[in-house]
């Protein structure tokens, strides 16, 4: 059921709305895994005060945001400084609209889902540039600079990785793809071993570059506040920092939804046996283990230095990703027929 | 509701057009030029070639345009430095050959379209599309290899090899 | 799969050459940099396999659903322009290595030039046509850039680069319109398709289709009123590549140019007289422009000039009377062969001497190397259309053909103007023959570029003396 599609005028702001909802419910709730992930990783308690184990201290937190005042510095470029939070977070916004969420129901079923997710995506960087330019301010200018160096580089392995998924699925569309992986997770594009080796190289790569591609540790150096204060956004406050704060989570579940469709099956139940449990269950599921990744791997590791950065991505993540395309491809060709 | 589309996208691109040329700061101008791609690629989705639509975002909005505004800040052009440049004798020319070129397009519209004899195939779907860039038009496509080929090694040559020499080689 | 159309023999020769390419590079990556001295055996090892599949029959057939040609035209294109490869890849690389150039740099970009310029003379299609002369133009411009340490080189690169784009621009949007109202992609289908919207409005709309390609490949081949980069990129440039410039890429251009004009043969009324004042004035510009230079390259890059100008007046012959390109083809060749030599032994004279080409350094060369200064001259006086020298043949065929055509007046300016030529390339011969040498102590050539300079006079010789010989070649390989 494509009812994005079917009737644009009824279904279209009710999927607007839905997805903005998913999106800010969604940043509440990352905010305080996050704090609550990394306070059990270092021994501590985290947020506390507000209700019950302080499940209430994001929404304060938002409210206070919301309330803040928007300050907009002398010697910005008012039209660009404005618009840029609108792009990140549209940009992010859009890519929900293909949501596979459970057989035969998505918002909208594209042909070429996939492409569309990156073309979307890749929108981001738009804004981020805008962002840090319009600010006028050198820490700004730097992060987006960097930022946008970085998304560039890493949606060349991105989506060759990707591309190597649509090459065994024979399809770009979301909903194919996941139908292709059902029966049970041995036959999850990233655990397949029998079905084609070689996606599991990719599905390293992909979620790799994902990480670079939302900004997260270790490839969080367009913000990297020790040494850039807060990056492009270092001038925003009040409601349009909050904007890009909900790009930022946004991001991260896209990231997560994405990898859990392409190589975690979607919506496809661990066992077939597990039918009964709805299918968004199943993705949100797969995609949060995803998000409680990130904030993992942001506990543990490090930030890399910008030349180490371009040499993962360019001389490691690319050639590895082209390998893996092409064997993957021969694999298919030869052992698939 | 396409034809409302139509006209909202055409606005658009035409605008984004006019705005590249108006303003005198760049940054301005490559965003004008976006708003230009990103509408050409809703024309697109209209024609039915979701797939093209997509390419053009991913070239247009995700890589040329950002590489335009990435030179761009870091030649640090800023509005007040830069003059209006004036075209004196030379703009003319300028006008004749766009007014040449209005008369073109005008005749097209005059001659009703263009004989239309040059097949897309069946539809911009990504079936039809890699059917006719892998078999059809693989030679040009193998070309446009070596083309981006070249111009990597160029570049690398220049840049490593040719710059003029700097005083300090950290 | 069904590879059925495809025959990829037909493309052969370009996919070596580009093989050769990437063979290069990747050799120099693999090696580090420490065999480059190698890497011309490589690249001359792609070339000759190259030449030896274009003598093949099996590439008679065109390919790639008629993308690629194997007609005489593009026959004589590859030949060309890998005879001047085999010619200035040696040399080349001396040269490159003593003025600290990156060798495998240089190698593989020449070679990917090489590439698109072989796939400009085969074009069947628009697509191929536009796509094949990016590829050497780029190439090119890179090539022209290498020696950046010297501002002039860069200049060079930065002024051929934007001329070039400026009309890639003219030649793509040409293309658009005449493609869109011919209704095809295909190159020889362009006559039919335009016949058939003949009297209509779309008529206009081709017309300037029409035009616009054309100033695009005037500018491409350097003719007036677009040649104002010719000086400034060919001097600026490192003389090897400009040897590489002004022979096989111009050798390519005209090819393609002569592709297209001759399926524009049924509108020829269209751009005859455009494409005439053109080749007039070139040839008097260019002529009389290279008479009055005190520096030997800017000398030889006007000349090049020049030779376009007759060699636009040929492909004017073809439209007109449907002539075939025999003339062209026939000019091209020994144009390319005494070109490539003669910049090759300006480079030489100019380092032994001032160093940066003066005419003066020819001074006294009969003294100094009587076998270069003998050499010298028959190269020169090939150029100038002596007979029994092969220059001779091809303006003589060229005018005739004009003179069929119904071109009398232009091909009495183009002999008229090849007096004035004599002069000029008689000078550096008076200078070697007649002169005092400045400096004294003989000039040894080293066994390549010696090489070459015998090679391409007895070439000059060869086809002055039996111009049939390269004729049928083409004629019998071709459908």
């Amino acid at each position: 059921m494509d009812f994005l599609m079917g009737n644009i005028w009824l279904w279209g702001p009710i999927t607007a709305v839905v997805i903005a909802a998913v999106i800010t419910v969604n940043a509440l709730v990352s905010v305080y895994l996050e704090r609550k992930v990394s306070a059990w990783m270092q021994n501590r308690l985290g947020p506390m005060e507000n209700g019950p184990q302080g499940i209430f201290q994001t929404l304060i937190d938002a409210v206070k945001l919301i309330l803040k005042e928007d300050i907009i510095a002398r010697g910005i470029d008012r039209p660009l400084f404005k618009m840029a939070p609108y792009i990140v977070f549209g940009a992010s916004f859009a890519v929900f609209a293909v949501t596979p969420l459970a057989e035969g129901v998505s918002p909208a079923d594209l042909d070429v889902g996939v492409f569309y997710v990156l073309a979307i995506s890749s929108f981001v960087a738009v804004g981020i540039m805008m962002a840090g330019w319009s600010s006028n301010n050198k820490w700004s200018l730097y992060g987006a600079l960097r930022g946008v160096a970085q998304a560039v580089s890493y949606e060349v392995p991105l989506s060759l990785a990707v591309l190597t998924v649509v090459m065994a699925a024979g399809s770009m569309s979301l909903q194919t793809v996941c139908v292709e992986q059902g029966g049970g997770f041995w036959n999850w594009n990233g655990l397949a071993l029998h079905k084609n080796p070689f996606l599991v190289g990719s599905f390293l790569i992909y979620f790799i570059a994902s990480l670079a591609e939302v900004n997260r540790t270790p490839f969080d150096l367009p913000e990297a506040e020790s040494e850039l204060v807060g990056g492009y956004h270092t001038e925003y406050s009040g409601m349009r920092f909050a904007l890009f704060f909900l790009a930022e989570y946004a991001n991260m579940l896209a990231a997560g939804i994405l990898a859990s469709v392409l190589f975690l099956g979607g919506w496809q139940p661990l066992l077939p046996a597990l039918d009964f449990v709805p299918g968004p269950l199943w993705l949100f599921g797969k995609a949060y283990f995803f998000v409680v990744l990130q904030i993992w791997i942001r506990m543990t590791l490090p930030r890399l230095r910008v030349d180490q950065l371009m040499y993962v991505c360019w001389k490691v993540l690319v050639p590895g990703a082209l390998a893996m395309l092409v064997l993957g491809g021969l694999w298919q060709l030869m052992i698939k027929g | 509701m396409e034809g409302i589309l139509f006209v909202l996208l055409s606005v658009l691109a035409l605008g984004g057009g006019l705005w590249v040329l108006l303003r005198r700061s760049p940054v301005d101008s490559a965003l004008g030029l976006l708003t230009t791609m990103v509408a050409i690629a809703g024309h697109y989705m209209l024609l039915d070639a979701p797939f093209l639509a997509a390419v053009q975002l991913i070239v247009y909005g995700g890589a040329v345009i950002i590489l335009f505004l990435f030179v761009i800040m870091l030649l640090n052009l800023r509005q007040d430095r830069l003059r209006a440049r004036r075209l004196a004798a030379g703009r003319w020319v300028y006008a004749l050959a766009g007014v040449a070129v209005l008369f073109c397009l005008a005749g097209i519209f005059l001659a009703g379209g263009t004989s239309g004899a040059v097949d897309a195939g069946p539809s911009g779907t990504v079936e039809a599309f890699g059917e006719a860039l892998f078999r059809r038009w693989v030679y040009p496509f193998e070309l446009t290899s070596v083309l981006l080929l070249a111009a990597l090694v160029g570049a690398v040559a220049l840049t490593r090899h040719a710059a003029p020499k700097a005083e300090d080689k950290a | 799969m069904d590879f059925s159309g495809l025959n990829v023999a037909a493309l052969l020769p370009e996919l070596l050459v580009s093989g050769g390419g990437l063979l290069v590079m990747a050799l120099h990556a693999a090696f580090r940099g420490r065999q480059d001295r190698q890497l011309v055996w490589v690249s001359l090892a792609s070339v000759v396999a190259a030449l030896a599949f274009c003598l093949n029959p099996l590439t008679v057939e065109p390919g790639y659903f008629g993308s690629a040609l194997s007609d005489p035209m593009a026959f004589a294109g590859r030949i060309t322009v890998l005879a001047a490869l085999v010619l200035l890849l040696p040399g080349g690389v001396a040269y490159a290595r003593s003025r600290n150039l990156p060798q495998a740099e240089y190698l593989s970009l020449s070679l990917f030039a090489a590439t698109g310029m072989m796939a400009l003379a085969s074009a069947g299609d628009l697509i191929v046509l536009f796509l094949a002369v990016e590829v050497l133009s780029i190439s090119l411009y890179c090539l022209a850039g290498l020696m950046g340490e010297r501002e002039s080189s860069r200049q060079a690169a930065l002024t051929y680069f934007l001329a070039g784009s400026f009309a890639s621009g003219f030649l793509l949007f040409g293309m658009a319109l005449l493609s869109g109202s011919a209704g095809t992609l295909d190159i020889a289908a362009l006559g039919t398709g335009l016949a058939r919207v003949s009297g209509t409005g779309t008529q206009w709309v081709a017309l300037g289709g029409v035009v616009l390609m054309i100033a695009g490949l005037l500018f491409k081949v350097g003719a007036v009123p677009f040649h104002s980069w010719v000086a400034e990129v060919y001097s600026g440039s490192p003389t090897v590549v400009t040897a590489f410039m002004s022979t096989a890429a111009k050798a390519a251009a005209f090819a393609g140019f002569g592709r297209v004009l001759l399926a524009l043969g049924s509108v020829s009324e269209a751009w005859v007289p455009l494409v005439g004042i053109c080749a007039g004035a070139t040839m008097i510009l260019g002529n009389f422009t290279a008479l009055v230079q005190g520096n030997f390259k800017r000398m030889l890059a006007f000349s090049s000039v020049a030779h376009a100008g007759y060699l636009l007046l040929g492909l004017m012959a073809v439209g007109a009377a449907g002539e075939s390109l025999e003339a062209v083809i026939f000019y091209l060749l020994p144009y390319v062969l005494a070109n490539a030599a003669l910049f090759l032994v300006a480079a030489k004279v100019s380092q032994a001497g001032s160093g940066n080409y003066k005419l003066d350094d020819y001074k006294g060369l009969a003294r100094r190397n009587p076998w270069l200064a003998g050499l010298l001259a028959l190269l020169l006086l090939g150029l100038a259309g002596m007979p029994p020298l092969a220059g001779f043949m091809g303006k003589f065929m060229v005018f005739s053909a004009a003179v069929r055509a119904g071109h009398t007046g232009l091909a009495v300016l183009g002999i008229l103007t090849s007096v004035v030529a004599v002069f000029t390339y008689l000078r550096p011969v008076v200078y070697a023959w007649f002169h005092e040498p400045e400096e004294s102590g003989a000039l040894n050539l080293d066994g390549g570029l010696a090489f070459v300079v015998w090679v391409a006079g007895a070439g000059l010789l060869l086809l002055g003396l039996w111009p049939r010989l390269w004729l049928d070649l083409c004629a019998g390989i071709g459908v």
